[in-house]
């Protein structure tokens, strides 16, 4: 017992050396600026680490230390709210095929601003182009504006990277766009399991904006129109529209022929339309700012008229929306998923977990929180266009952890899986280069997102000097993380708005 | 010590089992309530127009003083309305009841494995009468109880799952072999400790001077097992069961992470990232609730096992 | 095994980590934060003695030099926890009466409340470093070794030896210092073992929920969660981290062993 004794003493007195020799700084003190960096464990932990910790080494070489904070979901999105953090590592990704969605966080009226940068010339640019006259005009004034926010860098873009897809044999039909709509309608394969790797929120297609819940919600639900893989708007439930009386209406012909899903299964009108979106105002959705040039939707917004009077349906198949002034974004901002139609019928609280009401390919049959399980909708309106009869079921699963997504993978129980960056080196080579295979196949879909840095600017010295944040970014070495981190499956980015968005065949 | 009727203490222990569930329930809504972070803005995102946020603090009566959103709350509970989870829009009893099962059955499970591999098991040997294999069985339990249980979660899955394809990877509740390394990943740090404990116990009470006048009486040697050594060594494991529960409302959280089991504890865990303090509040309720529950059986149990016990709780 | 080797055995390697962590400036080791994107997550190597990360880091590098806070952390833990327990244990065993009670019912509470909302809030107020972790995990794991302590205290109070004390009329605290106190130290020692295990435990099952010590200089536990994403393809790194924490902890648990049949 006493040499035991003993040797926890000598133990203790260890310990003491240990705390003396661990409080030893080793590291000498920097002269350079200083950056700390926040960002959130809780949205892609390791993309963001990673990135990160190259962000770190990389301004270290040229002469800016920087300190990483990473905090999880609540405190992020709180400090940035109360604007008590210095720099920030996010990502800002759009449903719609528009620049706006990547201009707001830099417009002084804007809800949630995370850089809270204030420019009254941007104001002015902004504001002319959402409410220009043409798409021509609009796209004119929001270049000017990325212009003039690429030039003093409120954000650091850093790139926008790619999904990578292995499909097994037979799943060669999946669509995808770079606004991360997933289309399975084309696959030939009977029973077809796939994952996402965020939590899902909520099945009403109302309050659907993560990528987990619009995953689930766009395979039941479909609105006026869609977006194709080339970018263009196409025809969905609406056969065709026309924007008439000088941009002030958009009238829309109804599809015939439409059935939705379930127990009230009648045929869509344009009363449905009508109900679907004002459904969507009442029970608070986070895209409810959509329709706000819609005549009267304030008044229906504070509860001082019963529907809104922009919302005309004067035919069955004829659904106008009436503005109050010109707005061509309007047409982008449809394809949302909380403009998806539903019966009128559906209630504010109808329990979209039990059973789907949409119009979509797939009919949810069951969700217990983690699995949604879907049967090919018999009376789909499409399925006269395709050549292939739709997958009889679909699995849809949330997946978090990364390497149950890989044993799924290597299984069999998982047919398509959209590669995580941890699991870049199992399916690339060092170059970058698909390892072939005779059981699957690949697919890479650009996305037009952006991975950037946002600094405070209301605090000193990052958000009162544009020389140092452009000294950051001018240090940033963007083309290696691109070639090395994302082994080639990213674009550098140069610009707040993905260059593809301005581009002129829209 | 005083002789105090049975209801009365009866009614002691109901009561003291209403202040530790009110006490729960305070604390939880003070420790949530605290959380940094605006639900509002959590749950709708950062598109949303500051009209909407308004909106939906407005429904939720979020931006009511504290004190009347705890008045609030404790009415209702009593009432048995949990109310509306935040984020999901939907009442936190069906949220509650759809996950619960399977949470409740991994549990109960890992239960049930932890007590055959820590008590039943050595008894089994016991009676055959070979102790060798039981400390055996207590060196192979402790060597798989020194990894972490999601480390030994993770690596199962990789090894049998991915690797080997002995076990389906994504887990459904419907199939047996699905249970198989939930329940053995989340059982065996308990079922280790409490094997030890037994095991010394078991060491230390057959050699005691009760069990060895009992010999030397001539009682058989099962009889005195039984009556002497079992009953006694039993209250160790016991005691240290009751730690061994918080562990599992812990450990569930990690299992069901990383097996992808839909259960409380992933409810749970989207709970906190959004701050939906409607729904959190009523889920550490819950939580409590069992573990209370569960600490009172326990208790009940270690005194019926060993009367000498009785000294050690209240 | 005979007793000797097995309590060698795990003393050995534990003071073969301490005196790494002291030494660890003066050791030939790589740069740990030394990003080398070329040569990421390969394998076990001359140079890289167990392979590099998913930036190149060398991770026998980044290992050793995360041991230095790990074991800060375990050690200011363990430290805290059993401070605690044996200033509310024997609180709770010696005074008796509504002291008790009152101990006994934050014991209960705190098994109640789940611990991942409290370590949230606790550490989004607070932020993470060394000393909020020493202080969180001390906090979450107190309870376990009180309600142990209150229960030796009550024996060892109602034991021959007390009652004697006690009838010769020496003061109780006279009697808490000099008799109580050294019967309790075996009882500390087999704890403290045990208590750094679960310490350890904890703060990796923390760093797996984001909440220790940031990269790039994590402790182990945050080595190991950055791993894990790895595991299937790149072993190495999860690998070696666990076998790291796994020998620790085994070399606590035949160390408590150890203890334990000398108490018996």
């Amino acid at each position: 017992m006493t040499i035991l004794l003993s040797n926890r003493r000598l133990f203790l007195v260890c310990l003491v050396l240990l705390s003396v020799g661990c409080s030893r700084n080793t590291q000498p003190p920097s002269t350079g600026p200083q950056l700390s960096l926040m960002y959130n464990t809780e949205e892609q932990a390791t993309e963001k680490t990673v990135t990160a910790q190259v962000i770190q080494s990389q301004l270290k070489e040229k002469g800016i230390s920087v300190t990483l904070e990473p905090v999880t979901n609540a405190v992020f999105y709180d400090r940035i709210a109360k604007a008590d953090y210095q720099a920030a590592l996010a990502l800002w990704y759009v449903d719609y095929d528009d620049p706006e969605g990547f201009l707001t966080d830099f417009y002084s009226k804007a809800g949630f601003r995370m850089a809270k940068y204030s420019n009254p010339t941007y104001d002015d640019l902004y504001e002319r182009g959402l409410f220009a006259k043409t798409e021509k005009e609009k796209l004119q004034r929001f270049h000017e504006a990325t212009a003039l926010v690429d030039r003093q860098l409120p954000w650091i873009p850093l790139y926008s990277n790619s999904e990578l897809f292995v499909l097994r044999k037979g799943t060669e039909g999946f669509v995808s766009n770079a606004y991360q709509y997933y289309d399975y309608r084309g696959v030939q394969k009977s029973d077809l399991r796939v994952a996402t790797d965020v939590e899902v929120q909520s099945l009403d297609p109302a309050l659907a904006y993560d990528l987990a819940s619009k995953h689930i919600v766009t395979q039941s639900y479909e609105g006026l129109i869609a977006l194709a893989p080339d970018g263009q708007l196409v025809p969905m439930l609406a056969t065709d529209w026309r924007i008439v009386r000088d941009g002030n209406q958009i009238d829309f012909h109804l599809r015939a022929g439409v059935h939705f899903q379930g127990k009230w299964n009648h045929a869509l009108t344009a009363s449905d339309v009508k109900s679907s979106f004002e459904r969507m105002l009442r029970v608070n959705s986070p895209y409810a700012y959509i329709f706000d040039q819609v005549e009267g939707v304030p008044a229906f917004k504070e509860k001082k008229a019963k529907e809104v009077s922009g919302f005309v349906a004067s035919a069955p198949g004829v659904f106008s929306i009436r503005l109050s002034r010109p707005f061509p974004t309007m047409m982008e901002w449809l394809l949302a998923p909380a403009a998806y139609i539903v019966p009128r019928e559906t209630s504010d609280k109808f329990d979209f977990t039990k059973e789907s009401v949409g119009t979509g390919p797939f009919v949810l049959k069951s969700w217990d929180g983690v699995q949604a399980r879907f049967d090919a909708n018999g009376n789909y309106w499409a399925q006269a266009q395709q050549s292939h009869p739709l997958p009889r079921t679909l699995s849809l699963r949330v997946m978090k952890d990364v390497n149950t997504q890989f044993a799924a993978f290597r299984q069999g129980e998982l047919d398509i899986l959209n590669i995580p960056l941890a699991l870049f080196n199992e399916f690339l080579e060092a170059d970058g280069s698909v390892r072939p295979s005779s059981e699957y196949s690949y697919r890479e879909v650009k996305l037009n997102n952006l991975k950037f840095i946002t600094f405070n600017m209301q605090k000193a010295p990052y958000g009162r000097d544009e020389a140092l944040r452009r000294r950051v970014s001018e240090s940033l070495n963007r083309s290696a993380m691109v070639k090395q981190l994302f082994k080639g499956r990213a674009r550098e980015a140069t610009s707040i708005v993905p260059p593809e968005m301005f581009r002129t065949n829209r | 010590m005083r002789r105090s009727s049975p209801t009365l203490v009866i009614l002691q222990r109901v009561g003291f089992f209403v202040l530790t569930l009110w006490t729960i329930l305070t604390i939880s809504f003070l420790c949530v309530y605290t959380l940094p972070g605006d639900p509002a803005r959590l749950i709708l995102g950062q598109r949303a127009s500051t009209q909407t946020v308004q909106a939906f603090r407005l429904a939720a009566r979020l931006d009511s003083p504290l004190a009347i959103q705890y008045g609030n709350f404790l009415v209702r509970t009593l009432r048995g309305d949990f109310g509306e989870s935040l984020a999901q829009r939907r009442p936190v009893a069906a949220l509650v009841r759809e996950r619960a099962g399977t949470t409740v059955l991994l549990v109960a499970l890992s239960f049930a494995l932890m007590a055959f591999l820590s008590v039943g098991l050595p008894i089994l040997f016991a009676i055959v009468g070979s102790p060798w294999w039981t400390r055996a069985l207590d060196r192979v339990l402790t060597l798989f109880a020194v990894a972490p249980s999601y480390v030994l979660g993770v690596v199962a899955v990789g090894l049998f799952s991915g690797i080997l394809g002995w076990v389906p990877a994504v887990f459904d509740a419907t199939r047996p072999g699905c249970w198989v390394l939930p329940v053995f990943v989340l059982s065996i740090y308990p079922a280790a400790l409490l094997a030890r404990v037994f095991h010394r116990a078991l060491e230390r009470n057959s050699h005691s001077l009760s069990v060895q006048r009992a010999r030397a009486l001539g009682f058989p040697n099962s009889d005195v097992f039984w009556n002497e050594v079992l009953r006694v060594s039993l209250s160790a494991p016991l005691a240290t069961l009751v730690q061994g529960i918080a562990f599992f409302v812990t450990g569930t959280f990690f299992v069901e992470s990383v097996f992808g089991i839909a259960g409380l504890g992933g409810l749970a865990y989207e709970a906190v990232r959004n701050k939906d303090v409607a729904l959190l509040v009523p889920l550490c309720l819950v939580f409590g609730t069992a573990v209370s529950i569960l600490s009172v059986g326990l208790d009940i149990g270690l005194r019926l096992a060993d009367p000498r016990s009785r000294s050690q709780h209240a | 095994m005979p007793k000797g080797a097995s309590r060698s055995l795990g003393l050995v390697w534990l003071a073969v980590l301490v005196l790494a962590c002291l030494l660890l400036p003066w050791l030939p080791l790589e740069d740990p934060l030394q990003l080398d994107l070329g040569h990421t997550l390969q394998g076990p190597t001359a140079s890289h003695l167990t392979g590099t990360d998913a930036l190149g880091r060398d991770i026998f590098s980044r290992l050793l030099w995360a041991s230095r806070p790990t074991v800060l952390i375990v050690a200011g833990a363990t430290s805290l926890d059993l401070l605690l327990a044996v200033v509310f244990g024997t609180l709770a065993a010696s005074r008796g009466g509504w002291l008790d009670r009152l101990v006994l019912l934050v014991i209960d509470l705190f098994w109640s409340i789940p611990f991942v909302v409290f370590v949230v809030l606790v550490v989004a107020v607070t932020g993470v470093s060394i000393l909020t972790l020493i202080c969180t995990i001390a906090g979450i794991n107190w309870v376990a070794a009180t309600r142990i302590i209150r229960a030796e205290v009550l024996r060892l109070r109602s034991a021959d030896f007390v009652r004697r004390a006690r009838a010769f009329g020496f003061p109780k605290s006279d009697i808490l210092l000099s008799e109580v106190g050294p019967n309790l130290l075996p009882l500390l020692l087999n704890l403290a073992a045990y208590t750094a295990i679960e310490v350890l435990t904890l703060e990796t099952g923390l760093a797996f929920l984001g909440l220790s010590l940031p990269a790039p200089a994590p402790t182990w536990g945050g080595l190991l969660a950055e791993g894990l994403s790895y595991f299937q393809s790149a072993w190495w790194l999860a690998g070696s981290t666990a076998i790291v924490i796994t020998v620790t902890l085994a070399s606590l648990h035949l160390l408590a062993r150890d203890i334990e049949s000398s108490l018996d």
